[in-house]
């Protein structure tokens, strides 16, 4: 990201903002117009706060919109962490830990999916002992698996480990 | 850790009262699975739950597990039976009248003839209220007014496209109101229905019985009609629909079925389990304490049952616009 | 006096050893689940109802209740620590009480809510004691007309959670009623916003939203921009425990939460989350530091946390005078009453004198359990904040991704849970504030329903809202909160302490 001279982050990031907001506001009214407006003595069918809220969400984003390029988004907070570089490195970690949590929760079972999910965060904040972190996460996920399991009664993925089943 | 302890004394709990009704006999099936297409807690829930208990209890099938999928008034549930589920003679699903209108009402892509009836087990009718203070005092009172401005009318029940939705609009049908003309007010499960009624903010209460007996016992709620065939033996005061010239039955069923594209022999095993555990003292007790009415009925009776019972509830749920598409 | 000599019956019920110890279990297991985010305190006694079918239905009803309450005070724990809000009545408390935590007085913030919950828990009660009767039959006079105006009411006053700049606050409530209008429609059954996918029919659970704003857009957040910085996280600064000022602060809150939390438990639509909200905006209104608010306030915490155990006390009022359950926890209690052929009613009090009025005075003696149980657990708990960043936040989302995966094991919620988390991070980035999506999400499917239902029953007829009495004089108080104080200031007198924003309640 580029800092600006005025020593904010991002006016694009702004102005992108405000553009989504305007446009997923038109979404919402495109879909609300969609909905079939079921006969009702309310006089108000599914589809008019739909409109509304869709309405006021791109205005909203307009005013916004406007704002990011005319010096800023008003009253934003100067302070030291606004002025960091992104690690995005961490950012892509962590994301792919929780993504990969995703598809394994299902097939590869809770305890393994979470293990791996603790320990990947940890990495992605830095941590070096791969090892250690995996031990704490079993350390967590499993008791957690077997109060779900055994104590409520309640279905975890037992997964490749079997002995929940 | 605290709650590991309290979780022991549970899980001691549940095994000492699944270790009450130790009877051998033949075992039929080794593992069955029943799944709940909703939360913890609801109908389905304790229906799939109970059945669990009486299997086990009856030392019928050994090891029953619950699976909870809930979602889309059970359809979410009922997709994941039909898909992964094909074929499996150790599964079933505990499914009832609510999901024939959820179906249609989202849409759903499956349907319950891709799935093998096996018996219908408990139901409850539904009643008609009205707050002790109200002017209504019997039926005819309100088709009066519902004959004369239909949407004067307002009547309070649960989701849009539930059995308490579509009494109303069969009600409106037989005495000829224009059953899209009714003046339906929905509301979210629980004591929210009650509360309008009782406050008098709505004119009449459709639901089930079991919701609103307490009510109707200490006096705060009239019931002015409940929709089973004939008049209930411990409720003999209130009376039926049919019984004051609206021809309309319906009870709010619940049922189990088997996976899609099993054999003819493994339905046969599957309901031979079912038909010995509504017979255990487990069950019995489960249909008392529940207020669930008895409405057992297996194999081919059933699925008669149901071939009648899909276009009626279809026909209703389409004349009132519900349907997707 | 007959209550009174009641009550003491009661007591003597509850003090059984068994009873006692049946309390203290419920209140530790409720604790616990509380913590949990998607596990509350309905799911858990649902789960644990065969279980407990043999059991004295007294014992029972103790355990239930204990769990209830508890589950409100582990709520508040993990909303402070780990702004993982493990209740949605405690996401508000999430807002100033996590604030706090990162200023080193994560101990005063747990104190606070400990007994600022015990103070409203044990209030409420003694409401419940005398006044049950009567509170019901107010409550019923509230229908789709007068629940519209508290909703009104309520939007009013959220102004006080939108942060630094309006535009932005409007933004992310906008947001947030944008996430409420997804799901099959509550009146006429059509879908909305669910773009054919089924998982998105019954709406997007508001747990999901609250954890993945909270705790997975804060991981990333912190991961991407603050990660590199030293740990500015101070575990303890100053005093573990209250200190006079904060106590000085928090006792008027507490009272006040009580006040506003109590009556909104006793409506049948009211709920728990209402009030923490209304709480939130009175606290900001007439606290003596409101520069603080949005940097960790001790009445921000306060008063949300006794509003929302006093609304858990006050869900008891229907649930025992009338067997009308106001929400999931209540209904379950309801089947638990069934369940040993017990109906909850004006008769219970006549018929079961010694159930209900033990079932009473075991709330006071939870009470005093959740206090001694939580009281000597703030040090503990605070040291969780000086686990190192990397295990901490990897713990979080451990328990954020079972939160929204157990409640209905579907990896879509996990998606789901992402996309908001991604959300939350550019929120956090671009400083929008994410309580008043919370409040959007909450407040505007209720508001619509409300509205819809009332025009329904007064076919069209707008002018049912004014013509109701209580609805029009609830409209009335909204106008006053509105225009008084910009009078008041044209005028040039300083902003007066006694607003009416709380007056309603009192």
């Amino acid at each position: 990201m580029n800092p600006s001279s005025s020593g904010r982050p991002s006016l694009g990031g702004e102005a992108l903002l405000s553009l989504g907001m305007v446009l997923l506001g038109a979404f919402v009214v495109w879909q609300g117009s969609l909905v079939k407006a079921a006969a009702s003595y309310s006089g108000i069918g599914p589809g008019l706060f739909p409109g509304l809220i869709g309405s006021g969400l791109s205005l909203i984003g307009l005013v916004l919109g406007w704002e990011a390029l005319n010096g800023g988004w008003r009253a934003m907070p100067d302070d030291e962490t606004t002025h960091q570089d992104a690690d995005w490195r961490a950012f892509g970690l962590i994301s792919l830990a929780v993504l990969l949590h995703m598809l394994l929760v299902g097939w590869a079972g809770f305890i393994i999916a979470s293990a791996l999910l603790y320990a990947l965060i940890a990495r992605g904040f830095g941590s070096t002992r791969p090892g250690r972190d995996l031990v704490i996460a079993l350390l967590i996920s499993v008791p957690v698996f077997f109060i779900f399991t055994r104590g409520l009664g309640l279905n975890l993925p037992a997964g490749w480990l079997t002995w929940g089943a | 850790m605290k709650i590991t302890q309290a979780t022991r004394r549970l899980a001691a709990a549940l095994a000492s009262s699944a270790l009450l009704f130790t009877t051998p006999c033949a075992m039929a099936l080794e593992a069955v699975k029943i799944l709940a297409p909703a939360a913890p807690g609801g109908g389905w829930d304790q229906t799939a739950r109970s059945m669990q208990r009486a299997l086990q209890s009856g030392d019928i099938v050994k090891r029953v597990t619950v699976d909870n999928k809930p979602g889309a008034g059970g359809t979410i549930g009922l997709a994941q039976f039909v898909t992964s589920s094909k074929g499996d003679p150790q599964t079933m699903m505990v499914t009832g009248m609510v999901m024939i209108g959820a179906i249609l009402v989202n849409g759903s892509p499956v349907n319950l003839t891709q799935v093998t009836p096996l018996a219908r087990l408990t139901g409850e009718y539904e009643v008609l209220v009205v707050s002790a203070a109200s002017k209504i005092q019997k039926l005819s009172d309100l088709t009066a007014l519902l004959k004369a401005n239909p949407g004067s009318v307002s009547w309070g029940g649960g989701s849009a496209g539930a059995p308490d939705h579509l009494l109303a609009a069969m009600i409106a049908k037989s005495v000829g109101v224009d059953p899209t003309k009714i003046n339906y007010i929905a509301h979210a499960g629980g004591g929210e229905a009650q509360a309008a009624i009782l406050g008098g903010h709505v004119t009449v209460g459709v639901s089930g019985w079991g919701e609103f007996a307490p009510q109707i016992k200490a006096g705060k709620l009239r019931a002015i009609a409940i929709s089973s065939e004939q008049r209930l033996p411990d409720v003999k005061d209130v009376p039926t629909l049919k019984e004051q010239g609206i021809d309309v039955v319906m009870a709010n069923w619940r049922a189990l079925f088997g996976a899609p594209g099993i054999s003819e022999a493994q339905k046969a095993e599957l309901v031979a389990a079912i038909d010995k555990a509504v017979k255990t003292p487990s069950w019995k007790e489960t249909l008392d304490k529940n207020e669930w009415t008895d409405l057992y009925l297996s194999g081919d009776a059933f699925k008669k049952f149901l071939d009648a019972e899909q276009p009626r509830i279809a026909e209703i749920v389409n004349t009132l616009g519900l349907a997707k598409k | 006096m007959d209550t009174f000599t009641a009550l003491m019956s009661g007591f003597a019920v509850a003090l059984s050893v068994q009873n006692l110890l049946l309390g203290a279990l419920g209140v530790t297991l409720g604790t616990a689940i509380g913590v949990l985010p998607g596990v509350g305190p309905a799911l858990t006694i649902a789960l644990l109802l065969p279980a407990t079918a043999n059991f004295e239905p007294t014992g029972a009803l103790i355990l239930f209740a204990g769990i209830y309450y508890g589950a409100m005070y582990g709520g508040s724990t993990t909303s402070i620590l780990l702004n993982t809000p493990g209740e949605s009545a405690t996401i508000i408390t999430a807002m100033e009480g996590n604030l706090m935590a990162k200023r080193g007085r994560a101990g005063p913030a747990l104190a606070t809510a400990a007994i600022g919950s015990f103070v409203a828990g044990t209030l409420a009660t003694i409401m419940l004691t005398i006044a049950a009767p009567a509170m019901v039959e107010v409550a019923l006079k509230f229908g789709p007309a007068e629940y519209f105006a508290v909703m009104v009411l309520a939007f009013v006053t959220v102004s006080a959670v939108l942060g630094n700049s309006p535009a932005r606050g409007l933004a992310s409530l906008f947001f947030g009623l944008t996430l409420g209008l997804i799901g099959l429609d509550s009146q006429s059954g059509q879908p909305r916003l669910t773009l054919g996918i089924p998982e998105l029919l019954d709406g997007i659970d508001i747990v999901i939203v609250a954890v993945g704003l909270f705790a997975v857009g804060e991981t990333l957040y912190v991961a991407t921009y603050l990660n590199r910085i030293a740990d500015k996280i101070e575990s303890v600064k100053g005093s573990v425990w209250m200190s006079k000022s904060d106590w000085a602060r928090s006792w008027k809150p507490w009272l006040r939460g009580t006040a506003i939390g109590f009556p909104f438990g006793a409506m049948p639509a009211g709920g728990s989350e209402i009030p923490t909200f209304l709480s939130y905006a009175a606290e900001k209104k007439l606290t003596k530091h409101p520069e603080e608010f949005g940097k960790g306030a001790i009445e921000g915490v306060a008063g949300p946390e006794a509003a929302n155990n006093a609304a858990a006390a006050g869900m008891l009022v229907p649930l025992l005078t009338l067997g009308l359950p106001t929400g999931a926890t209540a209904a379950i209690m309801l089947s638990a009453f069934q369940q040993y052929g017990l109906q909850p009613g004006p008769l219970l009090f006549a018929s079961e004198p010694q159930l209900v009025w033990g079932l009473i005075a075991s709330l006071y003696v939870g009470n005093v359990l959740l206090l001694i149980l939580n009281l000597p657990m703030v040090g503990l708990w605070v040291k969780l904040l000086s686990i190192p960043r990397p295990l901490l936040y990897a713990g979080i989302l451990v328990f954020a991704t079972l939160g929204a995966y157990g409640l209905r094991n579907s990896w879509f919620d996990l998606a789901l849970l992402y996309g908001i988390g991604l959300v939350g991070f550019a929120m956090r980035r671009y400083d929008i504030p994410v309580a008043p999506t919370i409040v959007g999400l909450i407040l505007g499917p209720l508001a619509e329903t409300q509205m819809r239902r009332a025009l329904a029953i007064s076919q069209g007829d707008a002018t049912v809202f004014l013509t109701q009495p209580i609805s029009a004089s609830v409209l009335a108080i909204t106008a006053a909160v509105l225009i008084v104080p910009r009078l008041l200031k044209r005028r040039r007198l300083p902003e007066p302490t006694l607003l009416p924003t709380d007056a309603p309640w009192k």
